[in-house]
């Protein structure tokens, strides 16, 4: 012990350092006092937040009615089978329990898994619609099933006697390549929104509020209890009442099953579309599963293209029908007047070419070349017109405008002016023979059907502009009040009456004289006016239109019908429109 | 040379209580240990249980150990440790070198060991000797000289690791030790003011206000004008200096140390753990949520939850009362053991005592004021309490020195 040295550390540095130790000690516990005891609710939540995982629960979409109150679109209960894709994956046994189960293969199980799979721990659905006794015997031996469980969901059902897709639209899960836009809009993937039709234009109506309910889960997000946490119900969506007739819009589409076109009947009023359709359409239901890739590709390379909405979105040359364009311009101009007539020889010749006319009519007033349908006086009357007061009369008429019709996607046709030409053709490239083509509703002049609807109400009414829609009234689920949706109207006012006289009776004439274009669509006692269309086209036989509307005051219906290769609108589309109108009349009277 | 020449094992020299608490210490880890490795959704393992009851046995030895080796054999092979001890902080380094690969530790097979623990009971007999047997009076300047060349040796190789929390602990302790053994006051001072200048220079006013301290400290201390002139220029060269070095290095390398100063600056890394710790200390409040009932710790939200954050999951399920209980222990035993120097028999003795204690009060404040967020995350387990038989060793080896120096 002798290198030992005594003990020579001062004791004021011993009680120094006791006094630096216990301060320490005291900074520790008043840091523990102010987060277990001042903040104690604040990290409680914290701790609570992190537990307990929002488990959304859907909300059920909306109801739609057609107008007599019919339901169009419902949802019906459905019972999924869904699977934890990483519980299952340390389970595979359960994929053939559940093909024992279902007598589904397991390869198409997991297939299933995969195109719905949204992570590892959110469940995927992989069989649909599953029918009650499997449905209880999976809920009576849940254990023997891990990573798989039964959930019911509703899903969207469609009247059964209406296939039109494009019209109403479907549901699906929101697709990868939309999902950024609908994020912002407060989706998430996984959510099921409106595709097409009314299920997309009205989807901020229809999809409700959201509820949650609470899950417990770990630091990785897997679920762990079903405990019972606090539960936030969903809002079921708006419903929706429609200005369609169920039984109208079944009756066309049939007429038009074996034909590619488009068919609309309005009220020539109001705006109100009571049928409309375009054919061939798709079964909204066959979206509901989600499609593979063969499924989507057989209906996208059909060649009658049903997921096209010819009634929006086909842009047509509308033929004899945009006739009365130059009628109007014509006689607002003081170019014509009903007295003056042509001669039509079956042939005009201009600057060495032939323009054709259907027959020879021979000397044709305004009232006659409506009626008979004759190209070669309103080839006498463009040439005098001009062009630019042709075309301000076409937008006049609303060409080359969308009708804004509650339906998305909707295109504006072509209403062709001098810039227009000289965009397509180049400057003075083009001469006074390409508005002969242009006066008949050919050439460049592109219509949808919706266009000619608003153009026949137009026509009708003396000029008053409705918008056509689909969408007659909303009841709301928070307050239940139904509100009848307003849409706009506008007239024309710089339009004589005289010349809207002229029109009609031309019009009226082309329907019910015995000689007219359009008789085939005469209806006795409905006082029909209307006017066919065939329209040439490079793709093959001509396109057959009619449009027309009964004049009695009682029945303001308006009828739009356009087939395809219809040969002639005479042939084709008149006796269809004149079906329409007759059905509807009496299925008012019933 | 026999076998008591080197121990001498007084078994009535032990001082019953602080062992006793000591013990309680390591049976309240038991229970935070099972708590903390017990998940839910996951089957009860008790690896970590069992394994933690055998650090305690190992612990045990370790205290033996160094409770009965002769302070005569420490002071006379002090530099012969010293250097054995330099030697093993290598080892890993030629290992890293060799295998390509960042390792503090040396696995013998059964158990691991990490270099940088035994070194502080190296550099406490290290310490204790050169402050017991300088030459220098602790009222010159230059008594400190030899010490802190002592302690830089060990503290660059451990820091190059990087260690950053055993070379804190290796500072705190020579820290303590030059204090205690006396040094003057103001050369203390004079060691630190250049550090707390750095941390000044960010701030013109601070750093203003600070210069004026340095300056009235420096004049009213020191009648030599030269050697106090220097000192002021330097540090205020070092606040010059600070901030252009500070943007001379690289943005990422600022962003580190600035999350080492500030964890919540990174919230996916280090970040994340403290914010989680704090949820689970203050969600558990007065009372705790219960055995097995934290949420944090048995959902997985707390990381290292049986190591480095243990203090947490008994914060959540034993409440502020727990922490009390506990934090209470822990300031008994550190008042006990340095009041223990002033009456020990010797310098050297004392100097054990207070290098032994203080490494242990190190490590609490460093591990709980991590999980409570002030300080840096720096995964320093928390004495007798966290998992690892290796750190246990450690703590009771230093319970041990520290009865060693009690002893006659």
């Amino acid at each position: 012990m002798s290198q030992e040295v005594k003990n020579r550390i001062g004791a004021y540095r011993i009680i120094t350092l006791l006094v630096f130790a216990v301060v320490l000690f005291l900074i520790l516990i008043m840091r523990f006092y102010d987060l277990q005891i001042v903040n104690h609710a604040i990290y409680r939540n914290q701790a609570i937040g992190n537990m307990l995982n929002r488990v959304d629960i859907a909300a059920p979409r909306g109801l739609v009615y057609d107008r007599n109150g019919k339901k169009l679109i419902y949802n019906v209960p459905c019972y999924n089978i869904v699977v934890y894709p990483d519980i299952i994956r340390q389970n595979p046994e359960t994929w053939e329990k559940l093909e024992t189960i279902t007598g589904v293969p397991a390869a198409q199980l997991r297939r299933s898994m995969q195109r719905n799979q949204i992570g590892a721990y959110r469940p995927a659905v992989v069989l649909r619609n599953i029918d009650f006794k499997v449905n209880t015997r999976i809920n009576e031996d849940i254990q023997e099933f891990p990573g798989a469980e039964v959930v019911f969901s509703p899903i969207r059902a469609y009247a059964p006697e209406i296939k039109s897709g494009n019209i109403l639209g479907y549901t699906a899960q929101i697709r990868q390549r939309d999902i950024q836009q609908y994020r912002q809009m407060g989706y998430k993937l996984g959510d099921i929104i409106g595709y097409d039709g009314i299920e997309k234009q009205y989807e901020d109506l229809l999809k409700g509020t959201r509820g949650y309910r609470y899950k417990q889960v770990n630091a990785v997000g897997q679920p762990l209890s079903d405990q019972a946490y606090e539960q936030i119900n969903p809002v079921p969506g708006n419903a929706l009442f429609l200005t369609l007739d169920h039984r109208m819009q079944a009756y066309t589409e049939t007429l038009l099953a074996n034909h590619n076109g488009a068919a609309i009947l309005m009220n020539y009023e109001n705006g109100e579309i009571i049928a409309c359709v375009t054919s061939p359409s798709y079964d909204p239901l066959i979206f509901v599963d989600g499609l593979t890739q063969a499924e989507w590709d057989s209906i996208v390379q059909d060649k009658r293209v049903p997921l096209f909405n010819r009634v929006i979105r086909g842009q047509y040359p509308p033929g004899s029908i945009y006739k009365m364009v130059g009628a109007i311009a014509g006689l607002e101009k003081k170019i014509i007047n009903p007295t003056v007539e042509y001669e039509c020889t079956g042939v005009y010749t201009l600057g060495g070419r032939n323009y054709k006319c259907s027959h020879v009519h021979g000397m044709e007033n305004l009232n006659d070349a409506i009626a008979h349908s004759c190209n070669v006086y309103f080839y006498n009357v463009i040439l005098d017109l001009g062009i630019d007061d042709w075309s301000n009369y076409a937008r006049i008429m609303t060409f080359g405008e969308v009708t804004g019709i509650d339906l998305p996607g909707e295109l504006a046709g072509i209403n062709p002016d001098r810039d227009f030409l000289d965009r397509q053709y180049g400057r003075r490239k083009w001469w006074r023979g390409t508005w002969l083509n242009m006066v008949i509703g050919q050439g460049d002049v592109l219509v949808t059907p919706m266009q000619v609807a608003r153009y026949t109400g137009i026509l009708a009414t003396n000029g008053k502009i409705i918008t056509p829609h689909l969408l007659k009234s909303v009841q709301y689920t928070e307050d239940m009040r139904k509100e009848e949706i307003e849409y706009p109207v506008n007239h024309i006012t710089n339009i004589s009456d005289a010349t809207w006289k002229e029109i009609q009776s031309g019009m009226r004439n082309a329907v019910q004289s015995s000689w007219g274009t359009g008789r085939t669509a005469n209806v006795p006692g409905l006082d029909m006016y209307g006017k066919t269309g065939t329209a040439q086209n490079p793709h093959g036989e001509s396109h057959g239109w009619f449009m027309g509307y009964s004049a009695r005051k009682d029945f303001p219906y308006a009828v739009v019908v356009f087939i395809e290769h219809g040969s002639s609108g005479s042939e084709t589309a008149a006796p269809f429109a004149g079906q329409m109108l007759r059905t509807y009349y009496h299925m008012r009277r019933q | 040379m026999k076998f008591k020449d080197f121990f001498n094992l007084k078994i009535s020299e032990i001082d019953v209580p602080s062992l006793i608490l000591v013990l309680l210490l390591t049976g309240c880890g038991l229970i935070a240990i099972y708590s903390a490795t017990t998940y839910v959704g996951a089957e009860v393992n008790l690896q970590y249980f069992w394994k933690q009851v055998l650090g305690i046995v190992g612990g045990l030895i370790m205290f033996i150990l160094l409770f009965s080796i002769r302070k005569s054999f420490l002071l006379s092979y002090a530099e012969v440790l010293y250097l054995i001890g330099l030697g093993l902080i290598l080892v890993p380094f030629i290992i890293s070198i060799a295998t390509a690969s960042s390792n503090r530790w040396i696995n013998l097979g059964i158990f691991q060991v990490q270099p940088s623990e035994f070194m502080k009971f190296i550099l406490i007999i290290m310490l204790a000797k050169c402050f017991s047997e300088n030459r220098r009076s602790p009222l010159n300047p230059g008594y400190v000289l030899y010490p802190l060349g002592v302690l830089a040796i060990p503290s660059a190789l451990v820091f190059i690791q990087p260690d950053l929390g055993t070379t804190f602990v290796y500072v705190v302790i020579f820290a303590v030790m030059l204090f205690a053994s006396g040094y003057k006051l103001y050369y203390i001072f004079l060691i630190c003011a250049p550090f707390i200048t750095m941390l000044a220079a960010f701030n013109s006013w601070v750093f203003l206000a600070w210069g004026i301290i340095v300056a009235i400290i420096i004049f009213i201390n020191n009648k030599n004008i030269l050697f106090s002139a220097a000192m002021f220029i330097m540090n205020i060269l070092v606040g010059v200096l600070t901030p252009f070095f500070w943007n001379a290095i690289k943005p990422y390398q600022q962003q580190r140390i600035l999350t080492m100063l500030n964890p919540r600056l990174d919230p996916m890394g280090a970040g994340y753990q403290v914010i989680q710790s704090q949820i689970a200390i203050g969600s558990g409040g007065l009372s705790g949520k219960g055995f097995l009932q934290g949420t944090q710790s048995h959902l997985r939200f707390l990381p290292e939850q049986h190591t480095d954050f243990i203090f947490s999951v008994i914060s959540e399920e034993f409440g502020f009362f727990g922490i009390i209980v506990i934090l209470f222990i822990y300031c008994f035993l550190i008042l006990r053991w340095y009041r223990m120097a002033m009456t020990a028999k010797s310098t050297f003795s004392a100097m054990l005592i207070i290098g032994g204690t203080t490494a242990l009060l190190a490590h609490i404040f460093i591990n709980v004021g991590m999980t409570i967020g002030l300080l840096p995350v720096t995964g320093k387990p928390l004495p007798f309490i966290s998992y690892g038989g290796s750190f246990l060793m450690t703590c009771f080896g230093l319970v041990g020195l520290v009865h060693n120096g009690n002893a006659e």
